[in-house]
């Protein structure tokens, strides 16, 4: 929590800075993604995690081609501002016609408050970056379910994340990862009891990493450690190597 | 943006409209608004609206089926005003949820839910 809290800090205070000094051009936080500014606003932000405002299009309908790239903005803004990674501003002119204009402020209490809802939802956040895996058994003579959970339940397929889920299925990745912990939180999809209980501080790893092991059981690894040692068993197998020798 | 813009202020021209907010299910984040800002700030009131919705999207008593019809529309009725939470349905994938404030003096609940309905309608391109 506070190892993320800090790396997020810098790229929320270079964004801070940058607005300051009412710069213009592209911020790239690492490999995760970028903000466009002009004038010190964020006019359009990008995350590998998040879907772009095109995927969002099918879904979203309507007349506007303003909501979706609204919307993907901020859903972009909310794993952009969670990356670990350095960010490199390189001044420019500003890429695209700015339809709109975010502070730098609004985009990190957004993300507070974006947090705030998950925690509420299900406290772990293991379940944002995890394969999503539905449990076999549902344990209650009834379930509800929005539409966007049923949605995620039909095509889990155990290998998909979340955000992958969500942007396959036309919808902000943030809403993915709030149906999954909802999802978890009624204990309809498995989620990481028996993995390292301190994942590590990026919003979510690298896709390598985020891929589950072939057969698709991801917390069906070998055991961490071994079995704690045996005294008698040890004491006879030396009492029988001493008689060999 | 002429298209929501535009939507929303034909909102506001529904008799006794106060304010109008266009918010995103998902996330509560208010998308668009106009109207008066006076009395609350948008983006809690958008959070505020966006638990009312979920609470009775998620509740099986406010279900008039057993197999559980959808919600066209919330309406909160207070002794100085009407609140219309209009969810747009299929047509924008339940993504977005229109918060309209009618005056209860100025306004008629009926005539501000007929104009509404037809101008979410419109904005989801029915």
């Amino acid at each position: 929590m506070a190892g993320e809290a800090s790396a997020g800090d810098r790229v929320a205070r270079t964004l801070g800075t940058l607005e300051r000094d009412r710069a213009t051009g592209v911020l790239r936080v690492g490999g995760d993604g970028a903000f466009h500014l002009d004038r010190g606003a964020v006019t359009h932000a990008e995350s590998r995690h998040a879907p772009g405002p095109g995927d969002l299009t099918g879904a979203l309908g309507g007349p506007d081609p303003e909501l979706p790239a609204l919307l993907a903005l901020f859903d972009a803004a909310y794993f952009l501002l969670g990356s670990g990674a350095e960010p490199v501003f390189a001044g420019g002119p500003a890429a695209r016609r700015p339809a709109r204009r975010i502070t730098a402020a609004t985009l990190v209490h957004e993300r507070r408050r974006r947090r705030t809802l998950l925690d509420a939802a299900w406290p772990d956040d293991g379940t944002d970056t995890a394969p999503v895996v539905p449990v076999r058994r549902v344990r209650r003579q009834r379930v509800i379910l929005t539409g966007l959970q049923a949605e995620i339940l039909l095509n889990a397929d155990g290998r998909r994340t979340p955000a992958e889920l969500a942007r396959d299925l036309g919808r902000t990745a943030f809403a993915g990862l709030l149906a999954v912990r909802g999802l978890a939180a009624a204990a309809l999809v498995r989620t990481a009891a028996g993995r390292d209980p301190s994942p590590p501080p990026q919003t979510a790893p690298p896709p390598e990493t985020a891929a589950p092991p072939e057969d698709g059981l991801p917390e069906d690894g070998p055991p961490a450690e071994w079995a704690p040692a045996d005294h008698d068993l040890l004491a006879r197998l030396r009492a029988a190597l001493v008689e060999l020798g | 943006m002429a298209g929501i813009d535009d939507c929303l202020a034909r909102m506001m021209t529904i008799p006794g409209a106060q304010r109008v907010t266009l918010i995103d299910c998902a996330s509560g984040l208010a998308v668009a608004s106009a109207g008066r800002e006076d009395l609350v700030d948008r983006h809690e009131d958008a959070a505020g609206a966006t638990d009312v919705v979920r609470a009775v999207l998620a509740s099986p008593a406010l279900s008039a089926t057993a197999a559980g019809d959808d919600v066209e529309e919330i309406i909160v009725c207070g002794t100085a005003g009407y609140h219309l939470l209009a969810l747009t349905g299929a047509d924008l994938d339940g993504h977005l949820f229109v918060h309209l404030l009618v005056d209860r003096d100025k306004g008629n609940l009926a005539l501000a839910r007929l104009r509404l309905q037809g101008l979410v309608d419109e904005m989801a391109g029915r």
